[in-house]
Parts: structure tokens; C-alpha cells; sequence
């Protein structure tokens, strides 16, 4: 004789399992930002330009280096740190100085900054100095624009051009 | 604190585990199976996996297109293959996840167990890396999400950086050739994953890594009915320009990504690598109080080099290594850092039976502080103690259903540290002692033994399918094997009644014999 309070309690326990894992392979959806706001990313790399100038070494200073090594024009590797500033409808929104990477400061700096906007429109002002000494901002882009609900304004720095871009 | 709950799970487990025995049995009750189910899943998720990789495309621009015409052009085949490959991984998770939980309960991290525990610890990142890894090829808003704020999450780290994040910052940063990275990860992981498995196992003799084939049937079916009634599918084509509001996730394996928006990235990091810290010194945070039992000893004088109990040892504790002083034998020996102290090498030894003629009975192995010595000793002080006419011996384990509960006047009770210590001969050797009317050994059931192969190896002892047998006539009819889990104390009860009854019915032939004669 068929056991039916056997098959049917194992019935109603594989059937808990997989329900579980049938719904909560995607279910219950997980509403991460309100679906009217935009987002902007400031997401750059640049070198910074070089601290310091090239000099000659003098007589005392080559004697003292072995002589596989006696050149006498020494040039700092060492980058200048950027100044980045992000400004939003006239409010500073980011703003800050961005060290070059690499134990000796020689590399890029690089930033990758994430910040969730409303829709609609808005002005937009970004500007980066890449030596400590520049009075001046030397790359600047101000923009107003129409942000659609969900887009997502990425800011990025073309260094050959030396121009911000949006994508 | 870890004591109180690991005491709430354990009781929360024998509730489950006694409720599913009568509604699956024994032998196909999933809870006894958790760490082969999940090996299970994972092949599953192999052989699937091998059929959706024929028809993906590894690009970047391909693959989203490629699931879908998976999913949708043979929703007979790859359709099925796909639910079945993202189902059989979140059973995994499941599976694995309550696995810990039910080895925590038991203690089985402590002492010589901790091998196993503590390289339990990695399986867990590798699963849910590979697990994720799976999600982000698809290349869907999902896929999208998890490019985000996974590489923002592991950009927080100063070693990574932020460049890993400007791969996935808009459509015209997106690279084939970091694609194929995600590609050959998805595949490297699970191997890594694999090769984990082996040695999680690896100081196990015999691990259970498949499920009876009830279970293995029943489970495949039910995914391959949730792969008909839900199929898989994915959400829209993932587009770096259109940021996602709305996620369909995957909480079994996404859980804690929410937590990455709410709480930031270094409280996460914070949290998961805390957790795993935790759990990987789990054995020394929470060592056994109650002073543990020393690892079992080897006694040169008495080991005849049968290699019994290599065979039997449960943890690979024993080698077999040349006799000390008698040439061209072998003796055994016991490495302390895997013994468990279960005692099933003694009940192995054939030089533990009661029937020799010596003053001190000394086992080839045994366990310093359960010897057979002392088992002896503690037997015959409770036969003295037994009267009535229907006496019965119960030899019970420390680890199963509560034997003390049934002791009286006619019910002498032992417990051993594992039924598996028992030597058939000695249980031979007590049925037939004259103040004796039956002998029951019992311990844990026989899919769910706490030291693995007690119960497995004295069932085939007694039923003379494995070394040392239970040799003589008498002892088979007077010998009663019963297994149970903790909880089904009901359970012995009715065996033992049972058992009586058959006592008394014997008698009553035997009488009866005896006057026709
Ligand atoms: C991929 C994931 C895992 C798989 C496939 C797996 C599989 C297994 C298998 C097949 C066994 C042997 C069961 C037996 O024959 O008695 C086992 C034992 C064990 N596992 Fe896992 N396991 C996994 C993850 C974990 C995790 C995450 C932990 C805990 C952190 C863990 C802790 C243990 C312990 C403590 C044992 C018992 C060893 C003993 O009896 O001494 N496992 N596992
Ligand atoms: S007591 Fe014996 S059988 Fe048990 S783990 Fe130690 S050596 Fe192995
Ligand atoms: S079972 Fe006993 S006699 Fe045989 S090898 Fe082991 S210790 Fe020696």
C-alpha cells in the first residue's frame, strides 16, 4: 500500500524549498534609488605636471657617486598633486587635492566619484589645477543641461585634448 | 555565549531532524545530508554550466543577447539548463549555509575536528564569488549593479583601487578584454572552489559527498519543475548610461550588496571579513570546557598488525607502520592531532575481547579514558545490581538518544563514548553471562552517526559483513542492534518492549519444549 502521509509530507517539503529558493532567486525587488533621480560620475585620470626643474649636479656631488653612475643632470620625478573641484547650482560638491600614485609621487592621479542627483535641470562647473604653483584653474567646463531620470552624466578628462568631457 | 547558541541550534536541529525521519526516513532525511547535497548541487551546476558556456558569447557585446537566445529559442534545453544552473546554486548556498550551522551545533569544530571547520571557512568566498561572478556575465541591469558596486567595493581596498571602477563607468569605457578576465574567473573560481571541497574532506574517511539516490531524484526533479514553472530569465540589457533604480535580486546570493549602499563599503569589508575571522578561530575561541578525552594509544604487546582498525578510523587517525620489536610485523599508531577519541579502533581490535585469560584486559587500541578494561569493570558492577527475569543489558552512546532514561531493576545501562567502541566479542561475552537475558547496543541512527561510523561499522560487525564479527550463535539471538537520533527516546522504548516480549515468548517455547521432551 502507497504510504500518502510519507509522499505528501515530502511533497509539501521539497515544495518549501524550492518556492524559497524560487522566489528569492530575484524577488522582492530591491529599489536602490527613487526612479526620478540621475546620477553623475566624476571619474578621471591625469599626471600631474612634474615638481621641481632639472639641475647639475656639482664636481663634489659626482666625485661622491660611483663612477658608472657620474651624470650630471639630475631631473625630479616627482608629480604635483591635482586640485579638483566639482560645483553643483553653485555649491561645492567635491573638492579635493588628488595625490599622484607610485611610491616615488611619480604616476597618475586618479579619481572615481559617485553622487546621486534629482533629474531636471542643472549647472555644472568643474575645474582642475594639475600644479600645486597654477593660480588659476587652467581646465574648466561649465555646463547646463537636462538631466533625464536615471541617466547616468559621466565627467572625464580628455588629457590629450586637456579638456573635461562629459559621456 | 557560543555555548547558549549552539545549544538553541542543536535543539532547533533534532526537532527538525526527528520531525523529517518520519516524514522522510532515516536514510533519505535531507538534514543528514547537507554536506553531500551539497556536492550534489555543485555538479549539477557543472554539467549545466558546461552546456549554457557551448552557446555564450564571451564578448562584451554578445552576451546579453546570447543568454537571451538561450533562454528563449530553446526554452526546452537551454532554457532548462539555465534555471537549473542559477537554482542548483542557490540550493547550494542554502544547503551549505545550514551545513555550518548544523556542524557548529553538533561541535564538530572542536578538538581534532577542527580541519574540517576551519577550511569550510574559504568554500564560503569562493561559492559566493563564483556564485556572483555567474550573475555579472549576463550582462543584463543586474549584471549592471553588480559591476558597479562590486568593483567600487573591492576599489575601496588601497591596494585595488579606483581604476577598477572606471572599466564599468559608461559604454565607452567597457572593455572586451576585462570581459574575458570575468569570463575566466567565472571559470577558475569553481575549480578553486573544487579543489577546496577535496580538501575539506580530505582528513575524512569516506566522506559522504552523494546523496542517497532518493533524495538525489527527488531534489533534481522538484529543480527541474521549478525550472518549468519559473524559468530564469534575465532583466534588460545592462546600459552604463541609464543608471538602475530598480534591482531583481538575488538575495540568497546578494544579500549583503544593499548593505554596501546603506552602510558604505568599509563597514562591509569590516563585517564579512570580520565574520569569517570569527569563524575561522572559532575551535580555539571556544575550546572544550569539559576536559577533553585524550586521543586513543597504541599497546605494541597486544597489536597483531591486522590493520583492523586502520581500516575503521573514521578521521584517518591510524597508519600502519613496522612493529617495534616483533620482525616483519606490523603495528598500528595513532597521530593525536586527528584522533577524535571516538574508540571505534577498540571496538575493531580483535585483541579486545573478554574472552581472554588475562587479569588485566589490555586492547591492541584503545582509548586511555574509556579502556575496555574499565568497560569491563563498569559492566560487571551494574550486572551485580540487575534482578527480575527478563534482564537486559543496554549499551548506549553519549552522542544519541538519552539511554539513561530507561534504566531499572532489570535494565542495566552503559554509555560509551560511541556505539563503534563496542567489540562484538564483548557484547557476546555479556550475553552469556548467566545473570543476563538480552544485550541491546544502541546509538545514533544510522545515516547521522556523530563520529561518522559507529553505528555504519557495528551494524556490519554484528551482521558479519565486516571485522571483527560477532562469532557465536547465542550472541546473535541475544544481541539486538537499535538506532535512533536524539529525541526519539519513544522510540527504545517500544524496542525494548518489543524485545521483552520476544524474551518472554522465547522462554515460554522453551519451557514449553521442555516438558514434551
Ligand atoms: C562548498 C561547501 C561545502 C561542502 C561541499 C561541504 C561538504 C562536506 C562534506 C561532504 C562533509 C563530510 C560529511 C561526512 O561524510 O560526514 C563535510 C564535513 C564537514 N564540514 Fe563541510 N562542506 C562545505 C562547507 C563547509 C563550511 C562552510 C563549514 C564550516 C565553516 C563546514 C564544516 C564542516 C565540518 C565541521 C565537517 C565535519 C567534519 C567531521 O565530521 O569532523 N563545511 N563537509
Ligand atoms: S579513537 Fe581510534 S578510531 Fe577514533 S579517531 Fe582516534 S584513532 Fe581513529
Ligand atoms: S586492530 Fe588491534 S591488533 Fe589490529 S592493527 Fe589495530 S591495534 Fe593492532
Amino acid at each position: 500500500m502507497i504510504n500518502w502521509k510519507f509522499w505528501i509530507g515530502q511533497a509539501l517539503c521539497y515544495s518549501l524549498f524550492l518556492a524559497f529558493i524560487g522566489y528569492f532567486s530575484n524577488s522582492p525587488t530591491y529599489q536602490r534609488f527613487p526612479d526620478n533621480q540621475a546620477m553623475i560620475k566624476l571619474s578621471l585620470r591625469h599626471a600631474g605636471k612634474i615638481l621641481g626643474e632639472c639641475r647639475e649636479r656639482s664636481e663634489a656631488e659626482l666625485a661622491q657617486l660611483p663612477p658608472n653612475m657620474r651624470i650630471s643632470k639630475i631631473c625630479p620625478r616627482e608629480r604635483s598633486p591635482l586640485q579638483l573641484d566639482l560645483l553643483i547650482n553653485d555649491e561645492m560638491i567635491y573638492s579635493k587635492e588628488l595625490a599622484p600614485r607610485g611610491i616615488h609621487g611619480d604616476s597618475l592621479s586618479s579619481v572615481y566619484f559617485r553622487l546621486p542627483v534629482n533629474s531636471g535641470e542643472i549647472n555644472l562647473k568643474v575645474r582642475m589645477k594639475d600644479h600645486i604653483d597654477q593660480k588659476n584653474y587652467p581646465y574648466q567646463l561649465e555646463k547646463t543641461l537636462q538631466l533625464s531620470p536615471a541617466q547616468v552624466l559621466v565627467i572625464d578628462f580628455d588629457a590629450n585634448e586637456g579638456s573635461f568631457i562629459l559621456l | 555565549m557560543i555555548k547558549i547558541f549552539e545549544r538553541l541550534t542543536l535543539s532547533l536541529f533534532q526537532f527538525l531532524e526527528s520531525t523529517f525521519n518520519q516524514i522522510f526516513g532515516e536514510r533519505w532525511n535531507p538534514w543528514y545530508q547537507l554536506g553531500a547535497l551539497s556536492f550534489y548541487f555543485f555538479w549539477i551546476v557543472t554539467v549545466t554550466g558546461l552546456y549554457l558556456f557551448i552557446f555564450f558569447d564571451t564578448s562584451i557585446s554578445g552576451a546579453f543577447e546570447s543568454m537571451e537566445a538561450v533562454t528563449h529559442n530553446q526554452w526546452f534545453a537551454g532554457g532548462i539548463m539555465r534555471s537549473l544552473h542559477r537554482y542548483a546554486s542557490d540550493a547550494m548556498a542554502i544547503t551549505v549555509t545550514l551545513h555550518l550551522l548544523r556542524e557548529f551545533s553538533l561541535g564538530r569544530f572542536r578538538g581534532a575536528r577542527w580541519f574540517s571547520w576551519f577550511s569550510g571557512v574559504p568554500l564560503l568566498w569562493l561559492l559566493f564569488a563564483s556564485a556572483i561572478g555567474g550573475y555579472w556575465l549576463v550582462w543584463d541591469q543586474l549584471a549592471q549593479y553588480i559591476s558597479e558596486i562590486t568593483t567600487e567595493w573591492f576599489g575601496w581596498l588601497p591596494f585595488i583601487g579606483d581604476s577598477l571602477a572606471r572599466n564599468f563607468v559608461s559604454n565607452q569605457t567597457l572593455s572586451d578584454r576585462f570581459f574575458s578576465l570575468l569570463v575566466f574567473m567565472h571559470i577558475a573560481i569553481p575549480l578553486f572552489l573544487l579543489v577546496g571541497m577535496f580538501i575539506h574532506i580530505k582528513r575524512i574517511k569516506l566522506a559522504k559527498t552523494s546523496p542517497p539516490k532518493g533524495l538525489a531524484r527527488g531534489t533534481l526533479a522538484g529543480l527541474i519543475l521549478l525550472s518549468l514553472i519559473k524559468p530564469a530569465v534575465s532583466m534588460d540589457k545592462a546600459d552604463m548610461s541609464v543608471s538602475v533604480t530598480a534591482i531583481d535580486l538575488d538575495w540568497v546570493y546578494m544579500n549583503v550588496y544593499p548593505l554596501l549602499d546603506s552602510w558604505g563599503y568599509g563597514a562591509v569589508w569590516a563585517l564579512l571579513v570580520g565574520l569569517s575571522g570569527f569563524l575561522a578561530v572559532l575551535p580555539w575561541l571556544s575550546p572544550d570546557k569539559k576536559k577533553a578525552m585524550r586521543p586513543a594509544e597504541v599497546n605494541p604487546d597486544n597489536c597483531n598488525g591486522c590493520s583492523w582498525c586502520y581500516q575503521d578510523c573514521p578521521f584517518e587517525a591510524i597508519t600502519m607502520i613496522d612493529h617495534e620489536y616483533k620482525k616483519g610485523q606490523m603495528q598500528a599508531q595513532v597521530d593525536p592531532d586527528l584522533c577524535t577519541a571516538c574508540g571505534i579502533c577498540a571496538g575493531s581490535c580483535p585483541s579486545a575481547t573478554p574472552f581472554r585469560h588475562v587479569d588485566e584486559l589490555i586492547s591492541g587500541i584503545e582509548i586511555p579514558d574509556f579502556s575496555i578494561e574499565h568497560l569491563r569493570q563498569e559492566t560487571h558492577k551494574k550486572l551485580d545490581s540487575l534482578s527480575g527475569n527478563q534482564r537486559l543489558v543496554v549499551f548506549g552512546c553519549d552522542h544519541a538518544l538519552d539511554t539513561d532514561a530507561v534504566a531499572d531493576e532489570q535494565t542495566a545501562v552503559i554509555t560509551l563514548p560511541c556505539a563503534g567502541l563496542l567489540p562484538p566479542s564483548f557484547a557476546d561475552y555479556i550475553s552469556r553471562q548467566p545473570e543476563v537475558d538480552g544485550v541491546m547496543v544502541s546509538g545514533c541512527c544510522s545515516e547521522d552517526c556523530y563520529f561518522r561510523k559507529g553505528t555504519e561499522w557495528t551494524e556490519q560487525r554484528f551482521h558479519r559483513e565486516r571485522l571483527p564479527h560477532l562469532r557465536t550463535k547465542a550472541g546473535k539471538q541475544k544481541v539486538k542492534l537499535f538506532w535512533a537520533g536524539p529525541r526519539e527516546e519513544e522510540k527504545l522504548h517500544t524496542a525494548l518492549t518489543k524485545y521483552r516480549a520476544e524474551l518472554a515468548f522465547h522462554k515460554a517455547e522453551e519451557t514449553e519444549g521442555a516438558g514434551f521432551d
